[in-house]
């Protein structure tokens, strides 16, 4: 794969949220809001880059039998920094996203870039890849949150919109409405891909054996 | 082998940098963090007390009143801030308001927590940012309803207790103030059913204050002496009374108040007239006004027809309803003060569609029923509409301003 596929395939071939359905949990949980979505965003993409340039650049000095620990204790090391500078400089964001953020240490978007890509390939690559995939996640929290908070909750960024605040759906509020315009971006996404999402994981594995 | 040792020594150096750098952020995090968190505890009490620094909650003193839930001392010793609950006669729900008291004793913030009614508060309470325990530049005489009594009430409260504890100074009330006080007792007919003097501010030359009433029941005026301030009031009949700010009646302006209003005195007259009439149900009686009636109710002129068998009374009546919107009433009473008629000229019920539950069924049969009763045999129920206090409110207040304004008119002969 040359560079731009590398950056590329994490927003939309293979979208972290959209495709591979990593990371459901923050997912649901903070897409009520395009602000608390954009954070989570942005916090998880700066603890990708991060884990997956020290991962990378530390595989060979980390045999396969402590990988898995060295992996959590690089992402969870990174969580909990990012957390300590958001609780100082950004206490609005931090307290938007709660518990979830800390949540993001055993997040399946983090743990899968880690395993899979950064231990398999180099430093330059697995940070290009930890921004696309970053990016792709943060696309699709926005898109999701844009859905859930104008239509939801007649609001933009806490902004009341004049004709919608008086006809809110209060089920896309809840997680049932959270997983229910979740599908319904999937199924946008794979209209665009052309492909059902099975199919495009399907794929995603076979190259990965061919890979491997 | 080689490489097992590799990765432990490897994971063991990789812990060791991770807590360094996390120690080394946290140290210069932990602090502002602290910081953040104190601020964002201390959020709702700085919009009340914008300059306060630390907040503390201190046990309620004894004499707490049972609006006041939660007290809280500014731990740099700027003043108080107090949550406070009340029920208003016509809410769904609690009122919730958090109050910052200065040791001034000026209120320094006021926030409202939660508000259920239907219709909209506005920014009454917001008024009262500035004022100290007089309330002196509260506009007392707007807004009167039954939400804003409570609130004032509960504003009191808050005082009273915190006046009382010696945490707080009092407010120096002003004559307008005092004179508000005073009006629900000697001049009911210019107070709303809440007792909030409900005054149009007028010209009047001698006078450091005057004002006609919202609902032409006559005039109030402030004026200096040499024994200090005395309010006047005269009524629609032109009778004057006047009163020192403790409320006892002294000698005053009397025939500067007759001078000064009895043109604008006249012109109510005449508007009552035509009512009159209607009420009394012939058009052509030949009606004497009724003069220098000492009564202060809400009566905005009187006449009397005498007839080969009898001599009625007819009072014209304006009293205040929901929203503080007038209704107009007459009342015919006989020479026994027995209610010969009630007739409404305003609707009976003001805004209808507010109340489409509370609608009279009948109003004819609803209005029969004060037929042939006197002081003695009426009582208060009659006029209840259920749902719609400020209706039968202001029914009884018609009822019993006519009774009042027929025993003067009887002492006077």
């Amino acid at each position: 794969m040359n560079k731009t596929a590398i950056f590329l395939k994490g927003i939309i071939k293979e979208n972290p949220v959209l495709v591979l359905v990593l990371g459901a949990c923050p997912t649901l949980a903070v897409t009520t809001n395009v602000l608390a979505a954009l954070y989570m965003g942005i916090a998880v993409l700066a603890v990708l880059v991060c884990s997956n340039l020290c991962i990378s650049a530390l595989k060979n000095l980390i045999g396969d039998n402590l990988k898995f620990v060295a992996n959590i204790l690089i992402i969870t090391g990174f969580v909990s920094l990012v957390q300590m500078l958001m609780g100082a400089f950004l206490p609005k964001a931090s307290d938007m996203l709660g518990i979830y953020f800390t949540l993001i240490a055993v997040n399946g978007v983090l743990l899968c870039e880690a395993g899979d890509f950064a231990r398999n390939n180099k430093v330059v690559d697995s940070v290009l890849s930890a921004l696309g995939t970053g990016i792709g996640f943060t696309c699709a929290l926005f898109v999701i949150a844009l859905v859930r908070e104008i239509f939801g909750n007649g609001t933009f960024a806490g902004i009341e919109i004049p004709f919608l605040a008086d006809y809110k759906i209060s089920l896309l509020n809840a997680t049932p409405g959270g997983f229910l315009v979740l599908g319904l971006v999937m199924a946008l996404l794979s209209a665009i891909n052309k492909k059902p999402v099975e199919e495009i994981c399907f794929e995603n594995q076979k190259e990965g054996e061919v890979n491997a | 082998m080689k490489n097992n040792v590799k990765s432990v020594v490897t994971l063991t150096a990789l812990c060791v940098v991770v807590t360094g750098v996390l120690a080394v952020t946290n140290y210069f995090t932990a602090p502002k963090i602290e910081e953040n968190k104190k601020a964002a505890a201390n959020a709702a009490f700085v919009e009340v007390m914008p300059e306060g620094t630390g907040f503390e909650e201190v046990e309620l003193p004894a004499n707490a009143p049972a609006t006041v839930t939660n007290l809280y001392r500014e731990t740099s010793g700027q003043g108080y801030v107090a949550k406070l609950v009340t029920t208003s006669q016509y809410s769904s729900g609690d009122m919730g308001i958090t109050v910052g008291i200065g040791t001034d004793g000026v209120i320094k913030g006021v926030a409202i927590t939660s508000y259920n009614e239907t219709k909209d508060f506005g920014d009454y309470p917001y008024s009262y940012v500035g004022a100290d325990s007089a309330l002196n530049d509260i506009d007392v005489f707007a807004g009167a309803t039954y939400s804003s009594m409570a609130f004032k009430n509960a504003i009191l409260d808050t005082f009273n207790m915190l006046i009382a504890n010696g945490d707080v100074s009092e407010g120096q009330k002003s004559a307008e103030t005092l004179m508000a006080e005073l009006l629900p007792t000697v001049f009911p007919g210019s107070c709303n059913g809440s007792g909030l003097p409900q005054l149009v501010e007028t010209e009047a030359a001698g006078f450091t204050k005057a004002y006609a009433t919202g609902n032409d029941t006559g005039f109030v005026a402030l004026s200096e002496s040499d024994a200090g301030t005395v309010v006047s009031v005269m009524n629609a009949f032109g009778a004057v009374k006047c009163y020192d700010l403790e409320g006892n009646e002294v000698a005053g302006p009397v025939d500067e108040m007759k001078a000064a209003f009895k043109v604008l005195a006249d012109e109510n007259k005449d508007a009552n007239l035509s009512n009159a009439l209607k009420a009394y149900g012939d058009e052509a009686a030949e009606m004497t006004a009724l003069e220098n009636v000492p009564a202060f109710g809400s009566v905005t002129g009187g006449f009397s027809v005498t007839t080969e068998e009898n001599t009625y009374y007819i009072f014209n009546i304006k009293t205040f309803g929901y929203m503080n919107e007038l209704m107009e009433m007459a009342v015919v009473l006989d020479s026994e003060g027995k209610v010969v008629n009630y007739r409404t000229v305003t609707d009976l019920i003001l805004h209808g569609e507010y109340f489409t539950e509370h609608g009279l069924d009948d109003k004819e049969a609803y209005l029969s029923q004060f037929k042939g009763v006197d002081e003695g045999s009426y009582s208060d129920e009659t006029a209840i509409v259920t749902g719609a206090t400020f209706t039968s409110d202001a029914v009884n207040d018609s009822i019993h301003s006519a009774f009042d304004a027929f025993k003067a008119v009887k002492e006077a002969e």
